[in-house]
Order: C-alpha cells, then structure tokens, then sequence
C-alpha cells in the first residue's frame, strides 16, 4: 500500500519520537538513517539541513524533523513531521502523567535510563562524526571541528556564539580556497540543477 | 499567569529565545516559569527527570511537564505547541531562503561549516557522559559506550536498537550493581 507522503511522514517521524530516548540530539542519528534509507536526500542535502535545524530556535530535535518532513511533502510534510514528534511525547506525558511519580522510585529504572544516556552518547559522537562522511577531510576542515571543541571545552562558549564564529570560519575557509586553489573548492558540492545559479 | 492565553506566550517567548537547542533551553525553561509562578524551584529538578524518562526532545517534553504542571491538558498541548512554533516557523523560513538560485554561495558556507557542526554535536555527546564517568564504573561505561559507538558507526546498527538495548543493560546492571543507577 503506498501512503500519501504526508501520511507516511507523520507515521514515520511518531515511530522516531516514540523511539528516541535521550534528547533531541539523539534524534540527529535516527533522522540520517531515515533519510538515506529511504533515500529522501543526498548526504549532502541532510548536513545542510542539520546546520539549519541548529541555526533556528528551538529544540534541534523538532527542527530537522520539520526541515526534513519539508524536503519530502512540503509545508504539509513540515507540520506531519511536528505532529509526529510531538504525538508520542506529549502523549506519554499525557496519558501517564500520574503514574510517572511512582515510576522514578523503581531502582532499575534509574538504571536503564543511565544505560540509555551511555549509549545516546556513543550515538550522538557518531552522528557528528558520521557527517565528516565521504568529505576529503582537509585541513581546514580539521580547524573548523578543532575550533567547535576549543571554543566549547576550553572557552566555555555556548552553541550560539560557536555558531557565529563557525559562520566567520567557513567564509574565510572558502576566501583562502578561492584565493590559494582557484575555486576548486566544495569538491563535495553537487553539481547543481541547471536551472539554477 | 497560569491561565492558558499566558502559557503560550510565555512558552513562544522561550521557543524563541532558546537559541542551540536543548542545553540552552532548560535554564531558560526554568527561569521563566519560577519567575511566572508555573512552579517551585524544587519542582523543576523532578520534572527535568520526568521529561528524561518520556521518549522524545528534552526541552519539548520539559516544556509539556511545565505546562502539565500549571494548567492540566490544556496546559500541555499549549505549552508543547507554543514552544516548537517559533522554531518550525524559523526554520521553514530558513529553508526557503536557502533554497533561493541567488543563494548558491549561502549553500556554499553550509557546507563548510559541516565541520564545526560536527565538533559541536560531538560536545553535546561528551557534556551527556561527563555525569555518567564515576570512579566506580567508569571502565563499565567506556565499554558501553564503545559498542554504542562501533554499534552505530561501524556495524549499522539502528540507532534506536543501540539505545534501547543501553536501557535493558542499564537495567540489567542496576540488580547486579548496588552503585550503578545511584544517583
């Protein structure tokens, strides 16, 4: 049975919200398995939506959904992939609201959920790692993931402002390229379509 | 202020303010709703662990616990929706510019600045184990933590499978462990 896409969207984005433990950060793995699975979009096109779904406010866990659901069903595929990641959550909250006071109590559960935080670690480092893939890595690239970590662990600095002085070092990293390599730059840059640019 | 009309505002106000995603939203969530009488101070720390356990974003189910707390149901859906629409809003609007033919060289800066989001992702990862190193199972976690990583990364695993077979390992070694799920 094929399912209008809207339809699917929302159905697979509830089974991710209801799957992801975690935080939102988690949802960045389980949304690139969907997305090259179901070969939605190039690589390439999902770490340019990752970069927006981190720029925009609010949770990265809804906005790549959102952008992604956009990508494949426009506006309506946008508001089935909010629904989606919204249902399973406020849903839970909803329907167990009372017996959530109960559950902190259970030891084992306390445990699971640091089995879960554990694991979601291992994942989120793969997933941020994983969109190096397929990259020549250069050096440049080397000083922009250098620079993310000394900002955060030595200097403190909170996404926003790392964001910012991201920004700043990819212009200059495409500058230098342009001046130094003569505009053979983005080697991994798709060829785009020919009605465009 | 608990009234339904100023739990949304209050909420699209932090959903617009809550700039990078979960980490910088949680203090934000916490100080706005003290400061608007929504709930005590020491509520929050419970709720936090509650919207931990819940499947799903931490700062959206933060946010519904909050509205739960205030207002009941109505207070949920409207705090939940209230926070996600700045940044569906934004980002739509973000992905349509991008989408622009006199954008190509936006795209371009996309692109390159794949890496530092890479380092930033990796951050978020590291901030979540730093509680979880403990001197009496930090060798127990390095090895869970390999397998999530060689798990995901290298034998494709799905990422919902690795997690969840954390939590029944979790689980597992909390009867077997007196110090693992102490707090």
């Amino acid at each position: 049975m094929i399912l209008p896409p809207a339809i699917e969207v929302f159905l697979r984005f509830g089974i991710i919200g209801a799957t992801t433990l975690g935080g939102g950060y988690a949802i960045v793995p389980m949304v690139e398995r969907l997305a090259s699975r179901q070969a939605w979009m190039s690589a390439i096109e999902f770490r340019q939506l990752v970069a927006l779904a981190q720029m925009a406010p609010g949770p990265i866990g809804v906005n790549l959904p959102v952008l992604v659901g956009h990508r494949r069903a426009g506006v309506s595929g946008a508001i089935a992939a909010l629904l989606g990641i919204l249902t399973p959550s406020v849903g839970a909250i909803v329907l167990l609201g009372a017996f959530y006071q109960g559950m902190m109590a259970i030891p084992w559960l306390q445990g699971a959920m640091r089995g879960v935080r554990i694991m979601v670690a291992g994942v989120i480092a793969g997933a941020g790692l994983g969109l190096l893939d397929g990259r020549k890595v250069g050096l440049w690239d080397i000083g922009g993931l250098a620079l993310s970590l000394i900002l955060v662990f030595l200097g403190g600095w909170g996404v926003v402002p790392v964001l910012a002085m991201g920004l700043v070092w990819a212009v200059l990293t495409l500058t230098m390229q342009r001046l130094f390599f003569g505009g053979g730059e983005n080697r991994e840059l798709p060829v785009e379509k020919s009605g465009e640019g | 202020m608990s009234d339904l009309g100023g739990i949304f505002l209050l909420f699209l106000k932090i959903g617009a303010l809550g700039l990078g995603g979960g980490y910088a939203f949680l203090p934000l969530i916490q100080e706005e709703a003290v400061a608007n009488g929504l709930l005590e101070e020491t509520d929050f720390a419970n709720l936090l662990a509650l919207a931990e356990v819940t499947p799903g974003p931490l700062a959206l189910n933060t946010a519904t616990f909050v509205g739960l707390h205030a207002n009941g149901f109505g207070g949920a859906i409207f705090s939940s929706f209230a926070v996600t629409l700045p940044g569906f809003l934004l980002s739509l609007a973000l992905s349509w510019l991008s989408s622009l033919p006199a954008l190509r060289g936006w795209r371009r800066i996309l692109l390159a600045l794949v890496p530092v989001l890479s380092g930033l992702i990796v951050t978020a990862a590291v901030r979540i184990l730093h509680g979880e190193m403990r001197d009496d199972s930090s060798g127990l976690v390095t090895f869970l933590l390999l397998i999530s990583l060689a798990g995901y990364r290298y034998l494709k695993w799905h990422p919902a499978v690795v997690i969840l077979s954390g939590g029944a390992a979790g689980a597992l070694l909390s009867l077997f462990l007196p110090g693992w799920s102490a707090p």
